[in-house]
């Protein structure tokens, strides 16, 4: 067994990427010579190809699961891929793309998709609106402003109203949300500042001693 | 060239495949040139997927050439060696293999040495 430098051309993903591995080990024939390439190597060149691109490695992904207690059946369903093809992940039999490394990368980190993909089948107009931007933007600023205007209030009629609004807000936002293919998302915001707007009215004007 | 199908080789060979997912039962003895050309034409194949692919092929009644071999560096070691010709990705890839085996052959004691792959 010896160790060279090697340079290596692997065909990845549609891509043809060349990279040096330093120190491959690899056997040496002791008549000729010759580089033999056997299993261990094509493993050690596995390794480097996904190290050079950033991938997954089978040992990270396994340990990823392990962290979350999640089964491969699970992860295969929610990814929407066949079983066999995490398995084959697992095992270092095929090596994932980079789109589904980035993918599956997500999908480990963010427990509000793997939420997201828990569903057998995804409503279809599901991805045509930016959930989280409208739910960041609009509902947490909207009850944050309310609240500093709600701890000055100690009328009940106020806190009524400021709770009504807010029901109402969301109500109107999911309606629009989910009636609207096309354009849904400026409209949504647009009527849901609109709304928002109008409840910082009320607000202030419940705010105001009544003289 | 003619197809294997002495009983004992036969199961030999499909006994060393069905055990492709374990270490050693299908070694690779592959050249630079070999294993660059698997590596650089065939889009994320690895040895281990060849394992597989070569096993999946048989499997599901794939021939499995016995060629006597003459070749004057083998025809000593070797009485015969087997070829496999199966597309992968679409193209065309001949495998050469050597079944190591006794007669008869014990369970889960025959092995594979893949010796070649290319572009037939």
């Amino acid at each position: 067994m010896a160790r060279i430098e090697y340079a290596a051309e692997v065909r990845h993903d549609g891509r043809l990427h060349k990279f040096v591995i330093p120190s491959l080990q690899i056997p040496i024939c002791e008549s000729c010579g010759a580089k033999v390439f056997t299993e261990f190597v094509d493993e050690q060149v596995n390794d480097a190809l996904r190290f050079h691109l950033h991938l997954f490695s089978p040992a990270l992904i396994r340990s990823a699961l392990d962290r979350l207690r999640i089964s491969q059946k699970e992860v295969a369903g929610r990814l929407g891929i066949a079983e066999a093809t995490l398995s084959r992940w697992l095992s270092g039999t095929q090596i994932q793309t980079r789109s589904m490394d980035r993918f599956l990368r997500v999908f480990l980190a963010f427990p509000s998709v793997r939420v997201a993909l828990s569903r057998e089948s995804l409503e279809p107009d599901f991805g045509t609106v930016d959930i989280v931007a409208q739910h960041a933007v609009t509902v947490p600023i909207a009850s944050h402003r309310q609240h500093e205007r709600y701890r000055t209030q100690t009328e009940s009629q106020s806190r009524h109203n400021l709770s009504y609004l807010r029901i109402e807000a969301c109500k109107r936002t999911q309606e629009i949300v989910w009636r609207n293919s096309t354009d849904t998302r400026r409209e949504a915001s647009r009527r849901t500042e609109e709304i928002v707007e109008r409840t910082s009215h009320v607000a202030n004007a419940g705010a105001q001693p009544n003289g | 060239m003619a197809r294997l199908d002495d009983p004992t080789r036969l199961a030999a060979y499909k006994n060393a495949l069905s055990n492709w997912r374990f270490k050693d039962y299908i070694q690779f003895n592959l050249s630079e040139q070999s294993h660059q050309w698997i590596r650089k034409e065939l889009d994320g194949v690895t040895l281990e997927e060849i394992k597989r692919l070569m096993f999946e092929f048989v499997a599901t009644g794939g021939i499995i050439d016995e060629v006597r071999e003459t070749r004057p560096m083998w025809c000593d070691r070797y009485e015969f060696h087997y070829d496999l010709r199966f597309p992968i990705q679409g193209r065309q890839v001949y495998i050469e293999t050597r079944l190591h085996c006794r007669a008869p052959f014990v369970q889960d004691e025959p092995w594979i040495l893949v010796a070649n792959i290319h572009a037939p």
